[in-house]
């Protein structure tokens, strides 16, 4: 009998075929470990169902020139419809004024609700460009208008003074800014 | 004391990047150390380490106030005092008056140097009309 022979009887066509399948069985089990983790639990929120949630977003918004100029960035974001509002999770956003004078925001929570952003929980606003930066309990922004504000009290520092105060206001395309209520500054001196 | 920091108290405080300008207003009380001044609105100028290199009171009458922990104590009003805080000097201006212990100094500018305690007065001032200078000086007890 010849090695062709020998190939063609059914008991080896037979064993190639378990091969083939055993082989096709390893290649899927390596597939599907290799998905990406299960999505988390679809979140139940005291605003209502959600219609739809992201996961590791990024949201960017482009100017009339269509250059980016916002961007929002959240491990999680979920859209409720009845109010239209994103919630966010430890959202952190960038801004770039007119003048390219780079802002940014974060907070443990974000709330996005017609070009209004409210952070809570250590909420920080940072000027780089301006050397300062804000933090606050609760910060709002209007991301239209520049203008961001807290009605609870907040700490300003620009190194090395810093003042604390109960409100704030800052007008970002103005670089202006007003703390007040108890306002308590701290300034080293100039030495000679 | 000159390195002691400024701490102030107001109502509000504005700040202008673009213009480089800090503002305080409303009863705002400022204290570095034994050194005391207080006004309706307090401008703060900076110099590039952010420090504090001068400090402009103004006011129906701005107040000024030292007490020496070895020494006369200070007392100073005017309708404007800017406070130098590198060379610890104080320009008392329009309405200027000076206590020191008992002597006293008036005129439309009233210079103190605080560590030399040096006075000057002058009957001009900008901005000012002209004011006599005035002064009483207490001789010492034998």
């Amino acid at each position: 009998m010849t090695t062709a022979e020998r190939l063609a009887t059914p008991l080896v066509r037979r064993l190639a075929l378990l091969l083939l399948l055993l082989a096709l069985g390893g290649v899927l089990v390596l597939l599907t470990d290799r998905q990406p983790t299960p999505p988390g639990p679809v979140p139940q929120d005291e605003a209502g169902e959600p219609d739809y949630y992201l996961e590791q977003a990024e949201l960017v918004r482009y100017d009339a020139e269509g250059l980016a100029h916002q961007r929002l960035n959240s491990p999680r974001l979920v859209h409720t419809p009845h109010d239209d509002v994103l919630r966010a999770e430890t959202p952190r956003a960038e801004l770039l004024d007119n003048a390219g004078r780079r802002w940014t925001v974060r907070g443990e929570r974000g709330t996005l609700a017609d070009q209004r952003l409210t952070l809570s929980g250590d909420a920080r606003l940072n000027a780089p460009d301006a050397g300062w930066r804000l933090d606050t309990q609760e910060l709002h922004l209007n991301t239209r208008t520049g203008h961001a504000w807290s009605d609870v009290p907040a700490r300003f520092e620009a190194p090395p003074q810093h003042v604390e105060a109960e409100r704030f206001e800052a007008w970002l395309e103005d670089e202006r800014l007003h703390l007040e209520g108890r306002v308590h500054g701290h300034h080293p001196p100039a030495r000679q | 004391q000159q390195s002691e920091p400024i701490e102030v108290e107001a109502d509000r405080l504005e700040l202008d990047d673009r213009a480089g300008t800090a503002v305080y207003s409303g009863a705002v009380e400022i204290r570095q150390g034994n050194l005391q001044l207080t006004g309706a609105r307090v401008e703060i100028q900076r110099n590039d380490a952010g420090e504090v290199s001068r400090l402009t009171a103004t006011g129906e009458r701005a107040y000024l106030e030292q007490t020496p922990v070895d020494g006369e104590r200070i007392q100073g009003w005017g309708r404007t005092i800017v406070y130098h805080a590198a060379e610890r000097r104080v320009e008392l201006i329009d309405r200027a008056e000076l206590h020191r212990g008992a002597d006293t100094f008036n005129g439309a500018y009233v210079e103190y140097l605080i560590d030399r305690r040096l006075v000057e007065a002058r009957a001009d001032a900008e901005g000012t009309e002209r004011q006599r200078v005035r002064m009483t000086l207490t001789p010492e007890q034998q």
